[in-house]
């Protein structure tokens, strides 16, 4: 009997630990992570997962990310140079100036990666939309504001994917598994109804969608969208872009600013008049706006007293820094050259450089000896630590971390005025009219003195189109669009600059998909571009 | 311990860094994401090399490998990269003993990099009329040796004491380790104290086992700015690096006895400096404790419950002073760090075991139910700018950092399950023939949804072929077996949550709604996987186990495949629609083939003078064969950046149809009159570019050996060891850097000596002149011991000293400072730049019983 007892107590406990749930119970206990399950609770986590998309807008568009690097070290204004030992960088650069890029190029890759990444994040976002109640949930914005919202930022995206790479899919949800292409015009045709379906839904407050996007921003978008309508599908459309250019000027309220550097000053949020859409960057919550670190020298780090080091990376092409004129203060106030000195505050709070200190030092090259940056560049491969003027066109604070407070800007009033402008003179057979004169007259007038603007102004005959795009580079410097003006007049591919042979291949007109996106996906068509590899 | 002595087994010390862990696999790396380490089993409890930290090797009776398929299907999928048995010394029945051993041990440097002296450097300038570039600061001190500990003193201590009865017995002990590495402020110090008591009751039906043991330790880690520990990946030697390539001239000390350093230059800092202003500590527990009880239900029917408990915390506390480089050049004002991590595993083990025996027929079942789980907690805390360095890392309040919102802190939680149902059964006749069945049905959290449990069966069949009448004849052969096994076992990556969407934080933005900035934004941070599932390693184990002359010699023969199926790793996912562009997901296979040979001689053996000799030889071959399926392609994976100074790029190329650990580069014929690389053209467009590149050698060795040699003669034992790795390469990083006279001539940094005769002019380069073919052979393990005879005496039962050196020396064709790299995992055979020197380590020692 006691041995039965003795068994049946072990048999007992046996079947007790296996029935217990929690030692057959296999679902994951998370502590550190949230999934869609247990997420959505309140306004405040809606908010939050609505401005992811947005996070990701603040990461990916602006100053020597993917998509900006392609557009603008392709180019000829901008470079980023093998400086001895240093920018080698896989040669990615090189590659990029000379357009000797391939399917596999790192940029290229992680342009496409950047701009769907936003894409699909957008369409989660609408996808977990749908089954929210904004009223119970007491939502400050209503759901079609913020459905609006999502769909213009998609297309932002979408027109840097059309521009960039002119055939690719359209997705509006993330289970579209084996995606087919569509071809430019049909991407074309698919951003312009969104936009025009959506624009009107989002509001015309300069404050209410501050870091996201109102009616303006949205109207912007279209005037860039239409100004290149003849490149994306073959159709001009100048009258929808002077259009929506018109309802920028005449009904936004936005004013030109007073100096050509306001719409990039630290507080450009709270000063400018004329940023329509720009991303928010703050040093402690929001980060990514890396403009110094790519352009200053290592030794301005302690010369201009900043938090953190510069990298010495990126440069003005000397043609470029060359086509500004000697008294346009663009190039007096936008560029550091020569002989480098400590820049201090004096007691009304202004910059100045202080040419009684010891000048800076170089660290490679120039070994203890005195920085003098000099425009002549030798080539790509041969730079030199102290090679090419630098920007500093946005304003670069005392203490300035390495993730800078200045906003980040996308639209500018400056921009549509330009694009009325040129629509204008392509409507006129390639010609200024004296609108169109009188529009670029009014962006150009304060970058010089009063005394030099009466020889500095254009008139009727000295606006041609090449001097046009000549004045739009040296107006939106490294603002991310100099390829696609550039396209646009058929400069890209059948001129020379500094360091690169024209090569009067259109096809380097866009760029390859790249060779991991075919590979992942093989209903995923090549572009023109891949014929080439 | 066991370094190649046991064939297909390595083991791995690398370094002389005293808190290294050292690298451990066996046959081959069959895994990209998951650990190639294998299972280590403590006394009945399972986990991993950081849990050998709670025991002292003092402790340790034996350890037995299980390398197959079907041995380690006994341990189900934990077991999948092989098993080490470790067990414990067991008490004595019926015998109160006392046992001491000790020994001292000092250090000192085998090899160093040979790079200029401060008197050569500045000679160099002032000859080559380059003082602008090589410039002499009029330091002439030799700051590597400035690193070093040249009196470190390492000293280990244990005693344990055991007794009993057949009824109850106990084993106890007590163990000190301080161990002080070459390279200043770096030491490892710990106590250990474990107990195991053994209560038979119930008319010895019922055995009760208790085991306790449990480590502190205290570690002083050599100063670098990392902050995580407990990884090789982790340890950070560069202050090595920096006295290797720094200008030798520039002075330690400045008049007024500060430190003296470069903000000027690029990278210019003072490694003495960064060593007296920077701390690393830890303090950690380590707790194994465990509890059996079996009960003999009827003959032949045992079951048993096992239960334990392994908790193991850390803290680790860092402080950088706000005199230090950074702390100017960056002005942060100095940094404090504190971080804790907590783990807990607990298993639970109910298995109820028969067996039989019908005439010559033996026969045992067993079945059973396991459960473990692992939880791991930690949470950390940044802050910087202090006004004193006085508080060092103990009072976080105090930066300022923390008032102007740049302190940083973070905590994290990971929890996972692993459960198994399990059956075994074992059949001989006779001792003659062996058959044995298991299956496993595991599961376990990490996996999808729909995957998460899987079956894994394994069968083997032993014949003893010298016991059947025909082998009779054979006089000189005692021992014949013959062994065939397969198995199938399942390996889990480290990460717990792979296959579930998690929403997480992304960048923070202007929240226009609520008029303030939003710290953190949420979203999707990976791609969905519910179909995620076990890796699955199919292996066949074919050997011979042999004895002739009386078993004077004896050993084993192996041969081996093991294939793993959907390899778990990281693909290009479809993007679009998808919004990361990787996903995680079970696509490759990856297949290690080899073969082992053991051999074991008494060669020679009198009264007075015996010479045994035990050889180990492997031969191993990985082959990635497969990276792709219909759904997810990618045909190859660069790996491993190659450190700045620009971008020489990624060493390594993971590519189906070729080994891991392949290095891919450019092909180098030699160097010009003009001291430039000639590189190789293969894909017939001038210029250097991709295409160029291919595989240019393998940092995994294909021949493993091990010869232990043992001479007694009378009271003296005398032994060494010889340990070899050939057909492989190894990277030589050092080369890379150090080798152009570039590095001086241009940028004014130091070189190695021969630079100046070799002259190659440019700037580094990854290319196959760095790749050179790593073949040793070492000396190693030098022992000479001394037993006394203490037969007659009451007190002392055996007393033993001895001496004994490593890293005696080294015979290789290798140029850079030692091939004896870590050549496990997927980064085989990388001579760093930044290596701890390798050091030889001279002991004494003695062991008493009582």
């Amino acid at each position: 009997m006691k041995s039965i007892f003795k068994k049946s107590i072990f048999a007992l406990l046996f079947g007790a630990t296996l029935l217990t749930n929690s030692c057959m119970n296999l679902d994951e206990e998370i502590f550190s992570e949230v999934t869609k399950d247990n997420y959505y609770n309140n306004a405040d986590e809606v908010i939050a997962a609505l401005l992811r998309p947005w996070g990701h807008f603040c990461g990916v568009m602006q100053v020597a990310q993917a998509s900006w690097s392609c557009n603008e070290l392709s180019a000829d204004a901008v470079a980023w140079p093998q400086k001895g030992v240093h920018g080698f960088d896989n040669g990615d650069w090189i590659n990029l100036h000379r357009h000797q890029w391939t399917p596999l190029h790192t940029q290229i890759e992680n342009s496409w990666s950047n701009l769907y990444m936003g894409i699909g994040l957008v369409n989660n976002m609408l996808d977990d939309l749908e089954s929210l109640d904004f009223e119970e949930l007491h939502m400050p914005i209503s759901k079609a504001q913020a459905i609006a919202e999502l769909k213009v930022c998609r297309a932002f995206f979408y027109w840097y994917v059309m521009d960039q790479f002119e055939i690719a899919p359209i997705v509006e949800s993330i289970g579209d598994i084996n995606p087919v292409s569509s071809s430019r015009a049909e991407i074309f045709t698919f951003i312009e109804k969104d936009l025009k379906e959506n624009v009107p839904n989002l509001t015309e407050s300069k404050t209410d969608a501050a870091g996201r996007v109102n009616k303006w921003g949205g109207y912007a978008l279209l005037s860039r969208l239409y100004l290149n309508a003849e490149v994306y599908t073959g159709t001009p459309r100048w009258d929808d872009c002077i259009a929506a250019c018109d309802e920028v000027i005449h009904n936004g309220g936005y004013q030109l600013d007073v100096n050509w550097n306001d719409p990039f000053k630290v507080d450009n949020d709270v000063i400018s008049t004329e940023n329509i859409w720009t991303i928010l960057y703050d040093e402690v919550y929001a980060h990514g706006m890396g403009w110094y670190q790519r352009w200053l020298h290592y030794a301005h780090q302690t010369g201009w007293n900043l938090t953190d080091g510069p990298w010495n990376g990126l440069v003005t092409q000397p043609t470029f820094y060359d086509s500004f004129a000697d008294n346009d203060k663009r190039k007096t106030e936008g560029f550091l050259i020569g002989l480098q000195y400590p820049r201090k505050k004096d007691a009304n709070g202004n910059y100045y450089f202080d040419t009684t200190a010891e000048p800076l030092k170089g660290q490679e090259e120039y070994k203890e000896q005195d920085l003098v940056l000099v425009n002549y560049i030798k080539s790509m491969t041969e730079g030199e630590e102290n090679s090419g003027a630098r920007s500093i066109k946005y304003e670069i604070e005392e203490g300035a971390r390495g993730n800078m407070n200045n906003d980040w800007v996308i639209f500018r009033l400056s921009e549509v005025i330009f694009n009325k402008a040129e629509a204008l003179m392509r409507k006129n057979g390639n010609k200024a009219t004296n609108e169109a004169v009188q529009l670029v007259n009014s962006v150009r007038q304060r970058a010089f003195e009063d005394s030099d603007w009466e020889s500095a102004q254009y008139t009727t005959t000295t606006l041609t189109m090449d001097e046009f795009l000549a004045e739009k580079g040296r107006e939106f410097t490294f603002e991310g669009i100099r390829r696609v003006d550039m396209i646009r007049f058929n400069k890209f591919v059948t001129t020379s600059w500094w360091d690169k042979e024209a090569s009067n291949n259109k096809l380097f007109e866009i760029f390859p998909v790249p060779a991991r996106v075919l590979s992942s996906n093989i209903h995923i068509s090549p572009n023109s571009a891949n014929a080439l590899y | 311990m066991v370094e190649g002595r046991v064939a297909g087994l390595t083991i791995l010390r690398p370094t002389g860094d005293p808190n290294a862990a050292p690298n451990i696999q066996m046959r081959g790396a069959s895994s990209l994401k998951g650990n190639n380490e294998p299972l280590i089993i403590i006394d009945g409890i399972p986990g991993n090399m950081s849990s050998l930290n709670a025991i002292a090797p003092e402790d340790i009776e034996a350890m037995d490998v299980l390398k197959d398929g079907s041995a380690a299907a006994i341990y189900g999928t934990r077991g999948n990269n092989g098993v080490i048995i470790v067990t414990t010394k067991r008490p004595l029945v019926g015998v109160s003993q006392v046992y001491y051993s000790g020994y001292i041990m000092h250090e000192t440097i085998a090899a160093r990099p040979d790079i200029l002296s401060a008197e050569e450097f500045a000679a160099y300038g002032r000859q080559t009329g380059n003082e602008e570039k090589v410039i002499d600061f009029g330091g002439r001190e030799d700051i590597y040796d400035k690193l070093l500990n040249k009196s470190n003193f390492t000293h280990v201590h244990n005693l344990t004491a055991t007794g009993g009865s057949a009824k109850m017995n106990y084993r106890t002990s007590l163990n000190y380790r301080r161990n002080e590495g070459i390279a200043m402020k770096t030491d490892r110090e710990t106590i250990n104290g474990s107990i195991m008591v053994n209560h038979r009751s119930l008319e010895d039906k019922l055995l009760l086992s208790f085991h306790m043991s449990n480590s502190y330790t205290k570690a002083n880690y050599l100063a670098s700015d990392e902050k995580r520990t407990g990884d090789d990946k982790y340890n950070d030697y560069d202050v090595f690096y920096q006295a290797t390539r720094m200008n030798p001239t520039l002075p330690i000390y400045n008049e007024d006895g500060s430190y003296y350093e470069n903000y000027g230059g690029y990278e210019e800092w003072n490694p003495i400096a960064k060593l007296k202003q920077q701390t690393r500590t830890s303090e950690s527990k380590n707790l194994l404790n465990s509890f059996k009880a079996t009960y003999e239900v009827m003959t032949g029917l045992q079951v048993s419950g096992f239960f334990a408990l392994e908790k193991n915390d850390k803290v680790f506390n860092y402080y950088r002073s706000n005199k230090s480089y950074s702390a100017i050049k960056n002005g942060d004002g100095g940094e404090a760090f504190n971080r804790y991590l907590n783990n807990t595993n607990k298993t639970m083990e109910w298995t109820a075991n028969y067996n039989t025996s019908i005439n010559l027929h033996n026969l045992t079942g067993l079945l059973g139910y396991s459960y473990q789980d692992f939880t791991e907690e930690y949470f950390a805390q940044v802050n910087n700018n202090f006004l004193t360095n006085a508080f060092g890392p103990y009072n976080m309040e105090g930066g300022s950092y923390l008032k102007q919102g740049l302190a940083k802190m973070e905590s994290h939680k990971d929890y996972s399950k692993l459960i198994a149902f399990f059956a075994r059964f074992n059949y001989n006749y006779d001792g003659k023939y062996m058959a044995s069945a298991s299956i496993h049905r595991e599961g376990s959290t990490k996996f999808g949804a729909n995957n998460k449990w899987a079956w894994f069966p394994s069968v083997s069949a032993g014949w003893m072929i010298s016991r059947e009448e025909f082998m009779e004849t054979f006089e000189a052969l005692d021992i014949l077996k013959f062994r065939a096994g397969y198995g199938i076992t399942g390996s889990l990556p480290n990460d717990p949550y792979m296959s579930l969407v998690k929403y997480g934080t992304g960048a923070g933005i202007w929240d226009s709604f609520n008029n303030k900035w939003l710290t953190a934004t949420y979203g999707p941070k990976n791609n969905p996987n519910p179909d995620l599932r076990w890796e699955k390693n199919k292996s066949l184990n074919i050997g011979f186990d042999y004895g002739f002359f009386n078993n004077r010699l004896n050993g084993s023969l192996d041969w081996y495949v093991r294939t793993t199926k959907d390899l778990i790793s990281e693909y290009t996912a479809q993007q679009p629609p998808l919004i990361h562009d990787k996903i995680m997901t079970n696509v490759g296979t990856m297949r290690n083939t080899g073969l082992e040979l053991a051999v074991n001689a008494e060669i020679v053996q009198t009264s007075n003078f015996s010479y045994t000799a035990n050889f180990t030889f492997s031969y191993e071959k990985n082959k990635l064969t497969s990276l792709s399926n219909e759904m997810y392609q990618t045909s190859y994976e660069d790996r491993y950046d190659l450190p700045s100074l620009g971008n020489p790029g990624k060493a390594f190329r993971l590519q189906e149809g070729h080994p891991v650990g392949s290095f891919y580069g450019y092909i180098c014929d030699g160097i010009d009159s003009e001291g430039r690389y000639i590189l190789r053209d293969l894909d017939g467009i001038p210029g250097l570019n991709a295409d160029d590149r291919t595989f240019i050698g393998n940092g995994l060795p294909k021949y493993k050996m091990g010869l232990q040699n043992t001479f007694t003669y009378k009271n003296f034992d005398f032994s060494f060891f010889l340990r070899g790795m050939f057909g492989f390469d190894v990277l030589n990083e050092g080369k890379l850097y150090f080798e152009t006279s570039y590095t001086l001539d241009d940028l004014g940094r130091n070189v190695y000596k021969y630079a100046l005769d070799n002259k190659t002019t440019e700037s580094p380069l990854f290319s196959s002149y760095f790749v050179e073919k790593g073949n040793f052979l070492k000396i190693d393990n030098l022992t000479l011991g001394y037993t006394f005879n203490f037969q007659e005496n009451k007190y002392i039962r055996n007393f033993r000293i001895y001496e004994n050196v490593t890293n005696v020396a080294i015979i290789t064709g290798y140029s850079g400072l030692t091939p004896d790299v870590n050549v496990t995992g997927l980064d085989a055979g990388l001579d760093k730049r930044g290596m701890y020197p390798s050091t030889r380590t001279f002991t004494l020692g003695m062991n008493v019983g009582f």
